[in-house]
């Protein structure tokens, strides 16, 4: 197990260093300059203003200088300062990012904690009613683009029924209660999106696991249905549906975008969309490696959450 | 004297009645209450402090709390007296400040003439990036005394007290600055409120400065600044009570807003549409081509349709129509007439139009639906328009480059005073004028008198000319007004909206003297 995760973090530095030499270039080739939509309308015109304002943030040095200092930058923790506030970007990621996550974890646990049991639903009750309901719900959830629910969310329980706000956060240290509500509604607009995707895969695995023999096999030594569908064709059924999860949840994390304007969420993918308009290079860059970095982190926990469910994984990768 | 009773009874009368009305009044006019927080929810994601770089309208508004200029606005917009006590002008290139006794910074070191010179140096520095740094070129400040400080002009300049107005003309401290704090994300100012709290581009908290130089100010305890830059968020929040006040109410909400029952709108034009020209590029240089746009656009529809009726036509100079200096017979020399626009594109050797890109800033309705309805109007008139959608940082990066033909672009007025038209169209402007290398001799002999004369009267005379010639050289087309609304419930009062250049500063002149009832 060791060895197999040693490959797969050096694998991981590589391909984080590849993609983080692919945003350099791309960021430095987007017309607009940063110095620029800092001075503003006015002194932004002004050459000389321009040109002391490019030697004192950095952005005057050769770009492969620039490369090279911000790539070892990262390698050593330090993700330069926001050409905007001049603050640390570590500090604001280490800030921001924790919020979209949690985003992120409260969503998969609304899409977990509804899909699976509509799955299950579905897969029973196939070809009867019970089934085609549970279907038809989740295809409703994945069908409805996120600021579609989200914004019928912000209509219905925070314009009608006034029972949560509309938006906006809290620190959970300085009111906990209103910032466990203030999640409450963006975390169900992408739990909904995400929950038909589970559900969907959830039925087609069990309705497939559910005929194989060894579940009869269960039934023949005398299991109820409910315990040989829960003990035995169930676990089996969820590792491709754990697979999916883990390589949806990674696009989760640029996903929540849209959700962080919606809900006034100040999280990573805010942050990083407020950067790119303002060019803001930095934090762009930090922003991106922060998202690269929990990429292939949720990798490794899936393959590891694989391993423990299923003894299989682990012996063939040994 | 003989005692009359019907006209004791009279009096009497008249002296009750006049008893009643002056209570009821007094009690119709809730007098302010002390404390309180109000919550203020912006569009503008702040993300620098720096009390002399210009970031946008919620950074004008935290500024203007947290620091104080020379001198500054009332909620009239009368300019009143703040670090600076009187002044007097001894001459016409020189203007002398008698500075308060006893204020304070926030970090408790009290404020120097020295300061003052050490902040308008800051601004005339190059590295510092200020927004004021061209209209105080040539401006020299001494320290006279332990509170005086003596400002000279290179050239005698009307316009001087209205740009030291500008929040972007804060004294800070020298002894702090010197200290090297990060500027952009701490503040030490003297202003009614204190910074206590700062997350750029997500919120800020201001608290009470229990030493402002006014006494008795502010009322407000504290004050939330949310940035929210998404408008559906930012309306939604104010209609669930989650703030108390918002400012850019969009423009489809204005009139919705203004009918839920517990929420007022103040709104008043305070920036305007315009089309830019590249005019030193072929065929914008040509006057007659230039003017034919303006009689091309159908001003009435781009205000029903972008703004939903908040945008009132502009056919002449864009001057407010309450200002002293608005010239009613200029008002309305571009009414929409394409027919006369073909026959000056005719006269100008394009008889069956001609094709161009035009460049429009993508990210605001107001923006894409104009140029849609102009697209429309010049296509009438045989001139076809192709729409190059735009990111604000390319565009900006365009227009200092002057790679473009024509572009749509939105003005928020920059000073109270008609030599804004300078900076809107003088040839060292590096708004517009300089990075396409536009200069007219006529209009900056104008200009330059103008600034430099002090009476009234003469003025009016000098700027009405300066009109007269922007109307006949017509370097940009004005399209309308546009109207800046801010919204708030009903318990927020003592807010004065202002429009025009003021527009934008208007909560924070109002906001020592606000309360939440």
């Amino acid at each position: 197990m060791l060895a197999y995760l040693g490959h797969r973090l050096v694998a991981a530095a590589l391909t984080l260093t590849l993609a983080f030499a692919v945003v350099f270039a791309a960021i430095h080739l987007l017309p607009g300059d940063p110095v620029t939509m800092l001075l503003g309308e006015q002194a932004g015109a002004d050459p000389e203003v321009v040109q002391k304002m490019r030697v004192r943030l950095g952005l005057d040095r050769p770009l492969i200088e620039q490369f090279a200092s911000s790539l070892t930058g990262i390698a050593t923790g330090d993700l330069g300062k926001s050409l905007r506030t001049g603050e640390p970007v570590f500090t604001d990621v280490i800030v921001r990012l924790p919020r979209s996550l949690e985003l992120i974890a409260g969503g998969l646990s609304i899409a977990v904690l509804l899909g699976i049991p509509l799955g299950i639903a579905a897969a029973k009750g196939r070809g009867r009613f019970s089934g085609t309901a549970a279907s038809v719900i989740a295809i409703a959830g994945f069908s409805a683009p996120v600021f579609v629910s989200g914004v019928i969310l912000v209509i219905v329980f925070s314009l009608w029924l006034n029972l949560l706000p509309s938006s906006g956060f809290v620190e959970f240290a300085d009111d906990p209660l209103m910032h466990l509500a203030c999640l409450v509604l963006p975390a169900t607009a992408i739990g909904i999106n995400f929950m038909g995707v589970v559900a969907r895969m959830t039925r087609a695995s069990l309705a497939d696991t559910m005929t194989k023999e060894y579940v009869r096999l269960a039934r023949a030594k005398g299991l109820s249905r409910q315990a040989a569908v829960l003990y035995h064709a169930l676990p089996n059924a969820l590792v491709p549906v754990i697979t999916i999860i883990g390589i949806r949840a990674g696009s989760l994390l640029g996903g929540t975008v849209i959700v962080e304007a919606l809900f006034d969420w100040p999280g990573l993918s805010s942050m990083l969309v407020s950067a790119v308009f303002a060019r803001d290079y930095p934090v762009i860059q930090g922003s991106l490696v922060a998202i690269f970095a929990v990429f292939v982190l949720i990798g490794l926990a899936i393959d590891i959450c694989q391993g423990l469910v299923d003894p299989r994984t682990r012996e063939t990768a040994a | 004297m003989k005692f009359r009773p019907v006209q004791f009874v009279a009096s009497l009368a008249i002296v009750l009645a006049c008893g009643v009305l002056w209570l009821s009044s007094a009690a119709a006019q809730p007098a302010p209450k002390m404390g309180g927080t109000l919550r203020y929810a912006t569009v503008t994601e702040v993300a620098s402090l720096d009390p002399h770089v210009y970031v946008g309208s919620a950074w004008k508004v935290l500024i203007e709390a947290i620091y104080s200029p020379l001198v500054g606005y009332d909620t009239k917009g009368t300019i009143v007296p703040r670090i600076a006590e009187r002044w007097e002008t001894p001459d016409a290139k020189t203007t002398i400040f008698h500075l308060r006794k006893g204020v304070t910074f926030h970090d408790g070191t009290p404020l120097t003439a020295e300061d003052v010179k050490f902040s308008l140096e800051r601004i005339l520095d190059a590295k510092t990036g200020a927004t004021l740094r061209t209209n105080l070129a040539g401006v020299t400040v001494s320290v006279t005394g332990p509170s005086t400080v003596k400002v000279e002009t290179a050239a005698p300049n009307a316009a001087l007290l209205s740009v030291l107005a500008l929040p972007e003309a804060a004294i800070v401290s020298k002894k702090w600055i010197d200290g090297g704090p990060n500027v952009k994300v701490q503040a030490n100012g003297t202003g009614p409120f204190v910074l206590k709290a700062y997350e750029p581009s997500v919120r800020a908290m201001l608290g009470r400065n229990p030493n402002y130089f006014i006494k008795g100010q502010p009322y407000l305890d504290t004050v939330e600044f949310r940035m929210i830059k998404s408008d559906d968020a930012r309306v939604n929040a104010l209609r669930t009570n989650a703030v108390d006040m918002i400012d850019f109410v969009p423009w489809k909400d204005i009139d919705t807003l203004r009918r839920a029952p517990n929420i007022v709108v103040d709104s008043s034009g305070g920036a305007f549409m315009n089309l830019w020209f590249n005019a030193t590029k072929k065929p914008y240089n040509d006057v007659r081509v230039r003017q034919a746009f303006a009689y091309a656009i159908d001003r009435d529809a781009i205000s029903k349709a972008a703004f939903f009726g908040h945008g009132t036509p502009i056919e002449g100079p864009p001057t407010a129509s309450d200002s002293p200096f608005y010239n009613k017979d200029l008002a309305k020399t571009y009414k929409y007439d394409p027919a006369r626009a073909k026959a000056l594109l005719a006269a100008a050797g394009y008889p069956n139009g001609f094709d161009f890109e035009f460049l429009v800033f993508q990210g605001l309705g107001i923006y894409t639906s104009t140029a849609q309805i102009v697209q429309a109007n010049l296509k009438d008139v045989g001139i076809n328009a192709k729409i190059q959608l735009v990111e604000f940082a390319d565009l900006l990066d365009r227009k200092n480059k002057a790679n473009y033909d024509v572009m749509v672009y939105g003005v928020s007025m920059k000073l109270t005073d008609p030599d804004a038209y300078a900076y809107y169209l003088g040839a060292d402007s590096t708004y517009w004028a300089k990075p396409i290398g536009y200069r007219d001799d006529v209009l900056e002999e104008l200009l330059s008198a103008g600034r430099s004369t002090v009476d009234l009267e003469n003025r009016k005379v000098i700027y009405r000319k300066v009109e007269q010639r922007v109307m006949d050289t017509s370097p940009w087309v004005f399209i309308n007004f546009r109207e800046q609304a801010q919204a708030y419930n009903n318990k927020v009062r003592g807010y004065s909206h202002l429009g025009g250049a003021l527009n934008e500063s208007s909560a924070g002149i109002s906001m020592p003297v606000m309360w939440m009832q």
